[in-house]
């Protein structure tokens, strides 16, 4: 037991230091001097502006604080009522519901006839709303905005062939089946599959395998009640 | 609802079984109101983390499901957290379903469970199952931590080389995030990635595509590496488009839109800077740049894509073009998204495209007029982008007119870039100072605080114009007192060519005849009017001043200011009392303090230079301002300066190149910090041929480096090839925290070392400024040196520990080195 803790606490530290050897990667910079070992961050401070332009542009380097994804999914009502929620980062419990409630509102304020497009903070938002649901993605600066809005309409396919003509009301109360489809679909921002019938396949395999061993379980249940 | 909530907690009490899933939800959709829900809620947490308590199996994973409902809602759920991970460890694929689910929802990154949950995932990414196998990967590949992806990777690189498709598509994803977490361990997924290009599936395909991606991103060698891969990824690219129909794949008509999107993707980094892995894509380029089907919106991302390529790497210059068009049939579409679209890639592509994107310059003017914001913003900005001096009276006239009818939101930056354009291409003084005014009478509410000195200071450097901007400032007064800015400017230069206006000479314009007493009439007006602000008060009370001795109604005037000696506004007040008691006690010298401003200089747009490089001897400079009364806006402006040096405790240390003062104003602002400043002030009315006298003192003082090896030994920073750099230090300004330090560079070399630039990096917790560098050049032979002053400002006073960056050319080819120096004698941070 006592070696099982330490073992932990040991752990505990070292996940902070890779938390904090990854942190320097955000900054600007730190990033032009390739791994960054220790914990800190490097500022430059340079005379001239015309120099800094030179300093970034050093050919043969590539600059990778940027990683180019979906940062998020989110769906909700019209009313304002979260229906699904999924980060590609890590991102903590307050940011999130933060963020969610700036973008509900941003994203709902907008008038129908205004494009599908919104720049927030150093995001590129997407959105469309299908019937009482808005879809709405949060990509990168330089991810394509046009193809997002077919990843979003292909997911709401893959829903509405899972659940035949699919509505809110089928999401809210089987919100951990359009998880499921959601995880076949894309995975860390991407896209997994595009084929629509492979995704579905899956889906309705595991399906089949979560009944298996649901059945015995019902049949304890009712002797349980009874 | 009461008798429902009794219900199902009674039967929470007498029967074992939880309520279902769907029955919550059902039961919490009853709510009315926001304490209802949150009681029901309440009620079933309690339920929850008893059941949660009892260590009860056959009911976790409902309870589990129910608290991610919940979660959703906005409760708080973290208490489910570890029974995810139990969920996970159960045999079965229900319970692992949910378990995977909620620990993609509950935990993060920073969560220590992560240790027992590797082992878990570990298991699972060898289950016989290929669903429970997937789910351990999704659950890796969404929110594994470094450390996870470290102890994983080698199961995963297993995964990629299966021939199980399925596994094999979600096992290159993971790579990708594995990758993203922790970059060294990309050369381990290198063997894997050789057949992934081969295969069928269009699900491999693509995640392969995208593994790549991230691999070429990431590291130079591996996009060295991946370039032989060019040839293969536009055949594959090329199968697509000449594909026919595969249901499978199809997305209205087009063939697997997804996939061909990430293959061009790819060959843009790969094709960035290689002219030989351009050149072998052109072809393919312009194929599917003509071939693609545009009438929806997925060819569109298509097309949009290619552009996106096309512009990136070294492509023809008829492909550019083709590119450039490609946007410009964008711009006509009917869907707003794509216009977007198109704007925002133009905007990109101006500067190094001008020409071409110029010649769609009506139809991006047009899209000004477009009903969505978003657009009308992007098309804004490109607007003033494609300004030049060739086009810039038609392009202002169409802005002009944007700014009259647009949303309140686009009038600020409408009008900052007006002012911009107006300055950098004005075809004529007269032109700029129509502009201005046009912009100040329709939107001066919007317009910066900066744009009113601005304007004055552009009207008293055109002189010949004197006549004619007065008038016309005159009339436009009399059509509307509101916007503050133009009033302010009107007062303003009414007070200082008031006998121009009188005078009625104007050779632009019919002129127009007025009275003194008309005059006075509007700039009273504007001391009573409820839309006046105090700084308007202020400026048309100093205009009446200056008027007292351009006109002849002195004794009108002498009233109107001792009326306002007893004003409730205090700066009103005290500019009114000064007012009289020049007119009592130094009648003798008004005529010469209310002479007209002389020309001023043009300040650097960042502040007034002259004024902060005199350090603490601007008091001179003081000293008459003082005496005199505040002259309007310029000798006020002069004393914030000089509370502004004088309130802050942060030394201004003199640049140790005098020869280039201008640039150096904006270091020493911004070492002022957070003061603001007005904007670019008129220079106080005297000191105007003070600034040399100030800096010839200064450069005649001893500087630091003379002083400096004093206290704290100097030290050898670098020393290779040739290039030999010491520190030596110095601290003995007010300021105990601040070291300053000197480098000299040396060249023992045969050939002198040009373009030399030195940059210094410090850890987060100290600050450091660069003063400018004595030349660029580094004489050959040791024949002399380049001295540059480093500050550091080290507020805990920590060991000092600094990085720099050298880059010089020496003997014509470039040279560029980092260094870390650590060695620093401990005096010179302690």
């Amino acid at each position: 037991m006592l070696g099982f803790r330490r073992k932990c606490s040991a752990t505990r530290t070292r996940c902070r230091a890779a938390v904090e050897t990854v942190g320097p990667y955000r900054g600007s910079a730190a990033v032009l001097f390739g791994p960054v070992r220790r914990a800190q961050t490097w500022t430059f401070s340079v005379r001239r502006v015309c120099v800094v332009a030179e300093f970034v542009r050093v050919p043969g380097r590539v600059l990778h604080s940027r990683q180019r994804m979906m940062r998020f999914m989110l769906l909700f009502s019209r009313q304002g009522k979260l229906r699904l929620q999924k980060w590609y980062t890590a991102t903590a419990e307050r940011d999130k519901k933060k963020m969610v409630r700036e973008l509900m509102q941003i994203v709902l304020a907008r008038k129908p006839k205004m494009c599908s497009f919104l720049e927030w903070k150093d995001l590129k938002i997407v959105y469309k709303r299908y019937a009482s649901l808005y879809f709405c993605c949060a990509i990168e600066e330089q991810d394509n905005e046009l193809i997002t809005l077919e990843v979003i309409h292909r997911f709401v396919e893959l829903l509405d062939k899972y659940f035949g003509s699919v509505c809110e009301l089928d999401i809210i109360f089987n919100f951990e089946k359009a998880y499921f489809i959601l995880d076949e679909f894309l995975m860390g921002g991407e896209i997994q599959d595009t084929s629509k019938k492979s995704v579905l396949k899956a889906i309705e395999q595991a399906d089949l395998l979560q009944e298996e061993d649901e059945s015995p379980r019902s049949v304890l249940e009712e002797m349980g009640l009874a | 609802m009461r008798c429902l909530l009794s219900f199902f907690v009674c039967v929470w009490q007498n029967m074992p079984a939880p309520i279902r899933l769907r029955e919550l939800i059902r039961t919490i959709r009853t709510a009315r109101t926001q304490a209802e829900e949150r009681e029901m809620i309440q009620k079933e947490c309690a339920a929850i983390r008893s059941s949660f308590r009892e260590e009860d199996n056959t009911y976790r994973c409902r309870n589990v499901a129910k608290l991610l409902y919940m979660h959703m809602l906005g409760y708080p759920a973290h208490f489910g957290q570890l029974e995810c991970l139990k969920l996970i460890a159960s045999q079965k694929f229900t319970d692992k379903r949910i378990g995977y689910l909620g620990a993609m929802l509950l935990l993060d990154e920073r969560q220590d469970v992560h240790l027992l949950m590797t082992n878990c995932i570990k298991n699972d990414l060898n289950h016989s199952t290929q669903y429970v196998q997937g789910l351990a990967l999704c659950t890796l590949g969404c929110m594994g931590s470094s450390e996870m992806c470290r102890d994983l990777a080698g199961e995963v690189e297993k995964l990629l080389k299966t021939s199980n498709s399925y596994l094999r598509k979600k096992a290159a994803l993971c790579a990708v995030h594995v990758i993203r977490k922790v970059p060294e361990l990309m050369e381990m997924f290198l063997p894997a990635t050789k057949n992934l290009l081969s295969e069928k599936n269009h699900g491999v395909l693509h995640t392969s595509v995208v593994l790549l991606t991230e691999m070429c991103e990431r590291s130079p060698d591996m996009l060295a590496h991946f370039r032989k891969l060019v040839p293969q990824l536009v055949r594959i690219l090329k199968n697509l488009i000449m594909s026919g129909y595969s249901p499978e794949h199809d997305v209205s008509g087009i063939s697997d839109p997804f996939l061909q999107v990430r293959i061009l993707r790819l060959l843009r980094i790969l094709g960035k800077g290689d002219d030989d892995s351009s050149e072998a894509m052109n072809d393919i380029l312009a194929q599917v740049a003509t071939n693609t089907e545009t009438s929806k919106n997925v060819g569109n991302a298509i097309l949009y894509e290619t552009v996106l390529t096309i512009m990136d790497i070294k492509s023809e210059s008829g492909l550019r073009v083709l590119a450039i068009n490609i946007l410009g049939r964008f711009l006509l579409n009917n869907d707003k998204n794509i216009r977007y679209v198109a704007l925002t890639s133009l905007l990109k592509t101006v500067q190094t495209d001008h020409n071409a994107v110029q010649r769609h310059r009506s139809t991006i003017v047009d899209c000004l007029k477009d009903l969505d914001v978003s657009i009308k913003r992007r098309a804004m900005e490109l607007s003033f982008a494609l300004v030049n001096g060739n086009n810039i009276r038609g392009m202002m006239k169409e802005l002009l007119y944007f700014l009259d009818s647009c949303d309140p939101e686009f009038k600020a930056d409408c009008a900052s870039g007006v002012f911009l354009a107006a300055e950098k291409y004005a075809p004529s003084k007269r032109w700029h100072i129509d502009t201005i005014m046009r912009v100040l009478t329709t939107a001066g509410s919007y317009v910066r605080d900066d744009s009113v000195p601005n304007l004055i200071q552009l009207i008293t450097n055109s002189v010949e114009m004197h006549a004619y901007t007065v008038q016309r400032l005159y009339k436009a007064l009399l059509d509307d007192i509101s916007q503050q800015p133009l009033v302010q400017v009107a007062s303003w230069c009414i007070g200082e060519y008031g006998d121009l206006l009188i005078s009625g000479q104007c050779e632009e314009e019919e002129p127009i005849q007025v009275t003194e007493d008309e005059v006075l009439d509007v700039l009273e007006g504007l001391l009573v009017s409820n839309l006046s602000s105090p700084v308007t008060r202020g400026y048309s009370l100093t205009a009446i001043m200056k008027l007292s001795t351009r006109f002849s109604s002195v004794n009108r005037i002498k009233k109107v200011v001792s009326i306002y000696g007893s004003s409730i506004d205090v700066e009103l007040q005290q500019r009114a009392v000064e007012y009289n008691a020049l007119f009592k006690k130094y009648d003798h010298m008004r005529p010469a303090l209310l002479e007209r401003m002389p020309i001023m200089e043009k300040t650097a747009s960042n502040g007034p230079t002259e004024i902060v490089q005199t350090n603490g001897e601007a008091e001179p400079s003081v000293v008459e301002p003082k005496h005199l009364p505040p002259v309007g806006q310029p000798a006020s402006q002069g004393n914030d300066l000089l509370d502004l040096l004088g309130g802050n405790d942060v030394p201004v240390i003199p640049t140790t190149m005098p020869t280039k003062p201008a640039s150096a104003g904006g270091e020493l602002l911004d070492l002022l910090g957070d003061l603001s400043l007005g904007g670019p002030a008129p220079a106080p009315p005297a000191p105007a041929s003070q600034p040399p006298f100030l800096l010839d003192g200064l450069s005649s003082q001893p500087l630091f480096n003379d002083i400096a090896a004093a206290g704290i030994p100097p030290m050898t920073a670098y020393n290779k090839n040739g290039l030999k750099i010491d520190f030596t230090f110095e601290r003995a300004n007010p300021n105990p925290n601040v070291a300053v330090i000197t480098i000299h560079a040396s060249n023992s070399t045969e050939a002198d070392m040009t373009d030399f630039v030195f940059q210094a990096a410090v850890p987060k917790t100290f600050q450091l400024q660069l003063l400018s560098p004595s030349s660029n050049v580094v004489p050959a032979l040791n024949q002399g040196t380049v001295t540059q002053v480093i500050r550091v400002l080290n507020q805990q006073k920590q060991q000092l520990r600094m990085r720099i960056k050298l880059t010089y050319i020496h003997k014509g080819s470039a040279v560029q080195d980092l260094a870390e120096v650590n060695n620093f004698p401990p005096q010179s941070w302690q």
